[in-house]
């Protein structure tokens, strides 16, 4: 535990480091949270509306994309629920990591940049969430740490 | 020096099932945080990069700006396109990490709300998914400050 614990600067405005201190050890677990709940409406979406509810999932252009969209979806929404419990982290981000990896270089990639015609941005950034979360687990605020075993 | 418990360093309290990943969990755990910071940060810098040199300040003095009910929409256009651009440099370099969060989340908060609400959620229909999560990130920065691996560490001095 005590290397959990380290030196940080001294605020420039005193008084700032009573509000630091509880909230500055809550950052990660925050994002974590974040990153996993932020999945779970696509995942309801693709369960629910089939495999024509994204139309990035049509672009894929699967010959049969009704079992693809269900997977993804499952994909998403448990995935991203145990990414943002964070019980079992660690295989959940990868689950999520893999299947943003395929929608970048299948659909994205060919969208240029722009989040708003498609493009890579944002599916960028959740990628690097979930590796964020390879990296570092479930950390100290998750189920994984109450339970005390992680992959 | 106050002692802030740093979740941005690994904290080894769990064995990890496959006991062979600990190395490698314990090189890559502490860089997490920073990797979040400098990707969130070079997502946001070509947006500002455009605006500075490629006339997009002017385009969203005239839309965006204007959409989201800010009188003076140049002089906004050119704070979202100063924080878009250096912010988003600081924000990676970690310089004055939790000003530049705050404002940029601030700046998220507005896209969010005035711009993409309307839309829904789902970024596949222009919906608000991307800005929040800017946002929430830029929260988290805000809240988290540089961490380890930031030039307000290197400095010694923080906001």
């Amino acid at each position: 535990m005590a290397e959990n614990v380290l030196p940080t600067p001294k605020p420039i405005i005193p008084i700032c480091a009573a509000i630091y201190r509880p909230f500055a050890p809550l950052a990660y677990a925050f994002i974590r949270f974040c990153t996993g709940a932020i999945f779970v409406p696509h995942g309801i979406q693709k369960l629910s509306g089939g495999a024509t509810a994204d139309k990035f999932v049509v672009a894929l252009g699967l010959a049969n994309p009704a079992p693809w969209a269900a997977t993804m979806g499952m994909i998403e929404l448990a995935g991203g629920i145990m990414l943002a419990l964070g019980l079992l982290t660690r295989p959940a981000a990868l689950l999520l990591a893999v299947e943003l990896l395929v929608m970048i270089f299948a659909v994205h990639i060919h969208n240029g940049f722009a989040w708003n015609s498609g493009g890579v941005q944002y599916p960028v950034m959740l990628l690097a969430l979930c590796i964020a979360a390879l990296f570092r687990g479930g950390g100290r605020y998750s189920l994984d740490r109450l339970i005390g075993r992680e992959f | 020096m106050t002692a802030i418990i740093d979740e941005t360093c690994p904290s080894d309290g769990a064995k990890p099932i496959i006991p062979g990943l600990a190395g490698f969990y314990r090189c890559a755990g502490p860089f997490g945080y920073a990797f979040v910071r400098i990707v969130t940060a070079a997502l946001i810098l070509p947006g500002g990069v455009e605006k500075l040199f490629y006339g997009g300040v002017y385009r969203i003095a005239a839309g965006n700006v204007v959409k989201a009910g800010f009188s003076e929409p140049l002089a906004w256009a050119w704070a979202v396109c100063i924080l878009e651009s250096f912010g988003a440099l600081m924000l990676a370099a970690g310089l004055l990490t939790r000003p530049v969060a705050v404002a940029m989340a601030i700046e998220m908060a507005v896209i969010t709300f005035r711009i993409h609400f309307g839309a829904g959620f789902f970024w596949a229909d222009h919906g608000y998914e991307f800005a929040l999560m800017l946002m929430l990130m830029c929260l988290a920065f805000a809240a988290g400050g540089g961490g380890r691996y930031s030039l307000d560490r290197l400095i010694g001095r923080e906001f």
